[in-house]
């Protein structure tokens, strides 16, 4: 009897123990899902525009979607341009921002405010600190407290407050509510962008920019798209690329249209670790913001994972929209450097008629559209220059993915004009690009180039 | 073993209960705010909208191509302006999202209520029996569940705005209505019936854009106003569509046609003229003909090509809307520009001539 007993009990505490142990290791797992590596997501609505009403919408769409959401950090700037009209929820003119989560009346009563930077990474602090007088710089030091990779604010009264938020002026530093609704939006951008590095603490950045875009091609000559140029600052790339430096995001997604051509990737190299770049148009409805946030693997720890599963993601709104476009996701560091290097190389030593009148036939996509219609796939055209130079052996390993609706679209594009007109006033921008003055001028292709010349 | 099982019970239910938990924290999304799905997402999925194309249009030697818009892109680019057939829709969604940002999810289910946001005054109640404005015959719905009224200063004058819906219910059919004034030259409405179970859709937008009265027939149009009556047709599963939209654009312009979008081989067709009317404002469509009461007109002209085709801003030259003309075309497509023909939305001359543009605010109601 007495031994029964003692078995029945050892297997009780057995049982127990080992459901214990399931039970804490499913606990780790949810701790693990419901987001302890948690993930930034900055995104900027340029509605300044015509596409005001339609990020107007994604606002909403967003709000909706990160409701209750702990499992990741959401951040939206909304920028309403200078004049627009004035609407029961939108009563502002220039950029909003706003941290979502807590539902539709109460995050659009409560737009953050800029104040002192609560929580910076020592890299950035550092640096600031470093080209601040001496008088701002130390009381910028008095006012953080050094915890691990960050500074935190001290707290303190709000004059307090005051006192060193001027000191962050003083020292350089941008606060969005300085910015006036015709500010520049690289400058909107830049300090949102800051904004949410300085205040949000994340193990990984994603910068989602939603508006129009034309790549390297300058966005003045297209109406409606103005929006994100500055004078000098004049290609979408330049404008992407200078928001991302010195606050670099693991993952850059632009939903803009015409992003991913071989110069804007390279214009953008550094920019993050991942791009997501449209090689066509983007859907004009923009992105499906609901869809996004329930994707799973937001929360993965792996960036990868996660670049990946908001490609997917934005490759399901490409297939739904029909139209001609792909979708491309983009490592530079796997390779981006050296590919574009040995490309170039092989279209300066590509002289050999053969491939010269291989050129000249190729056709640039057939579109009405001005700036796609100077452009050709790349694939198409290495394809040429792989045929005529056993050389050219450099693979394109930093495309990670590609969606696309087209057969004639492989992700990434490459200038190729076809008309003199074009050519001639392109050539000026193509000329402010580092993927044509690097190492010199050498630029790409010139075969293609002088084809089109008198 | 009956303690042991209670133990292990306890753990098992201990596990459900944490597993249930993380769920509640972590929501996948928001339940809370009224909400109404997007009509001009749905009309996307019909018809085209080619506002990421860019230019392109100008390259066509007719139908008004070389003009930044053109005809086609006119209608069909969501961000062309008050001429899209997408842009009062569009204007309505936006409106319904801010309203969700306010509103309780009841405010769409019948309940009352009453709140203040940013000096906006909404207020919601359940409907009762609605008689929808002359320009919309009248009709009588008597089945809107919820009224919410919003107002609120914007530029300088009293914007209102009133939205009745309709949730899909037992007979699958979703209805919205919504009419705004800004009490200083604009008055406009959509009235849209969605069956998300079939994927139809139809849509009426009406736009009156003028300070005053309707100037006198035959004078100048002002181009500051405008005035518009557009019926769009839909259906998300078959990806087809057809619309007839008049406007007092130019000499009366009316625009019809439809098509499908279902792949880029698909074939759309559109008809029309600038010239409808025999004098400006008069809105009689008189100068629509119905030659030897076959469909013979000259006056009006069409274009038949594929959905890649105006994707791509493919040039296509219009052709006469002649019998003869008619006769060539092997595409069925065709019918949807042919009166009288099943798919046409418009079934005689007559019906031509009695789609008018609101010449006065009045018949939008209020």
């Amino acid at each position: 009897m007495g031994c029964s007993r003692t078995r029945r009990l050892a297997t009780g505490i057995l049982i127990a123990t080992a459901l214990a142990a399931v039970a804490f290791l499913c606990w780790l797992f949810m701790s693990y899902c419901s987001g302890r590596a948690q993930t930034v997501f900055a995104v900027y609505l340029d509605g300044s525009g015509s596409l005001l009403e339609v990020q107007q919408r994604n606002l909403v769409e967003i709000l909706s979607a990160t409701e209750g959401r702990d499992d990741c950090e959401v951040i939206v700037c909304l920028d309403r341009g200078v004049n627009p009209p004035a609407m029961i929820a939108w009563q502002w003119a220039g950029c909003r921002v706003f941290r979502c989560g807590a539902g539709f009346s109460e995050t659009l009563a409560s737009p953050l405010q800029s104040g002192v930077p609560q929580s910076m990474p020592v890299d950035r602090f550092e640096k600031i600190c470093a080209d601040a007088d001496t008088a701002w710089r130390e009381l910028i030091q008095r006012s953080y407290r050094r915890q691990q990779d960050r500074y935190l604010a001290v707290a303190g009264t709000p004059e307090q407050a005051i006192m060193v938020q001027n000191a962050w002026r003083k020292a350089g530093y941008v606060f969005m509510d300085d910015l006036a609704p015709d500010a520049p939006a690289v400058a909107k951008m830049r300090a949102f962008f800051a904004h949410v590095r300085d205040n949000y603490a994340g193990t990984r950045y994603v910068w989602l920019i939603s508006g129009h875009g034309s790549g390297w091609f300058d966005a003045g000559d297209r109406p409606g798209d103005r929006a994100f140029v500055r004078a000098d600052l004049p290609l979408h790339a330049q404008i992407l690329r200078d928001v991302c430096t010195g606050n670099r995001p693991d993952i850059l997604y632009a939903d803009m249209c015409y992003m991913a051509q071989l110069e804007t990737i390279y214009e953008l190299r550094n920019a993050a670790d991942w791009l997501i770049l449209w090689q066509g148009v983007a859907p004009a409805q923009g992105h499906s913001f609901a869809g996004l946030f329930e994707r799973q693997g937001l929360v993965s720890p792996d960036a990868a994972v996660l670049a990946h599963n908001l490609c997917d993601h934005a490759a399901g709104v490409l297939k739904a929209s029909r139209l001609d476009s792909a979708l491309v996701l983009v490592r530079p560091a796997a390779g981006l450097v050296e590919y574009a290097d040995a490309f170039q190389q092989a279209a300066e030593r590509c002289d050999a008629p053969d491939v010269k009148a291989a050129l000249n036939r190729m056709k640039p996509f057939e579109t009405a559209d001005v700036f796609l219609s100077q452009h050709a796939d790349l694939a198409e055209v290495e394809q040429l220059l792989r045929d005529a130079d056993p050389g050219f052996r450099a693979q394109k390993n930093f495309v990670t993915g590609v969606y696309s609706n087209k057969a004639d679209m492989t992700g990434i594009s490459v200038y190729f004009p076809v008309e003199q007109l074009y050519t001639e006033k392109m050539l000026t921008q193509y000329r402010g690009l580092e993927f044509f003055t690097r190492g010199g001028e050498k630029g790409w292709p010139r075969p293609a180039l002088e084809r089109v010349r008198p | 073993m009956t303690k042991e099982f209670f133990c292990a019970g306890v753990l098992c239910a201990a596990l459900v209960w944490s597993a249930g938990c993380s769920d509640d924290a972590m929501p996948r999304s928001g339940s809370s705010g009224a909400r109404i799905a997007s009509l001009a997402d749905d009309m996307r999925k019909c018809a085209p909208d080619i506002a990421s194309l860019g230019s392109g249009f100008e390259n066509w030697t007719a139908w008004s191509g070389a003009e930044q818009y053109g005809v086609i892109k006119k209608h069909f680019d969501s961000t062309s302006g008050i001429e899209s057939i997408y842009a009062t829709v569009t204007m309505l969604d936006d409106t319904v999202s801010q309203l969700g940002a306010i509103l309780p999810a009841g405010a769409l289910q019948g309940e009352s209520g009453s709140k203040t946001v940013s000096g906006w005054t909404c207020s919601w109640e359940a409907a009762t029996t609605l008689t929808l404005p002359s320009i919309l015959n009248s009709q009588v719905v008597n089945d809107f569940a919820a009224h919410v009224n919003h107002s609120g200063d914007q530029s300088g004058s009293t914007y209102v705005g009133d939205l009745y819906y309709k949730p899909e219910g037992d007979d699958g059919i979703e209805k919205i209505y919504y009419r705004y004034d800004n009490r200083s030259n604009e008055r406009g409405l959509v009235y849209a019936e969605r069956r998300s179970g079939t994927g139809q859709l139809k849509v009426w937008t009406v736009c009156h854009k003028a300070a005053g009265a309707m100037p006198a027939a035959g004078s100048a149009h002002v181009d500051s106003e405008f005035r518009c009556l557009l019926n769009f047709e839909g259906n998300s599963t078959t990806k087809t569509f057809k619309f007839r939209v008049k406007t007092d654009a130019e000499k009366g312009w009316l625009v019809f046609g439809g098509g499908s979008t279902a792949d880029d081989n698909a074939y759309i067709a559109l008809r029309g003229t600038s010239y409808a009317d025999d004098s400006v404002y008069a809105n009689n469509g008189a100068l629509i003909k119905d030659i030897d009461n076959d469909d013979n007109d000259p006056t009006t002209s069409y274009v038949i090509l594929t959905f890649g085709q105006l994707k791509n801003a493919t040039a296509v030259t219009p052709k006469t809307a002649t019998t003869a003309n008619f006769d060539t075309e092997t595409e069925s497509v065709k019918n949807y520009i042919i009166l009288g023909e099943a798919d046409c939305p418009f079934s005689s001359l007559q019906k031509i001539q009695e789609f008018k543009y609101p010449a006065e605010k009045t018949e939008l109601g209020y």
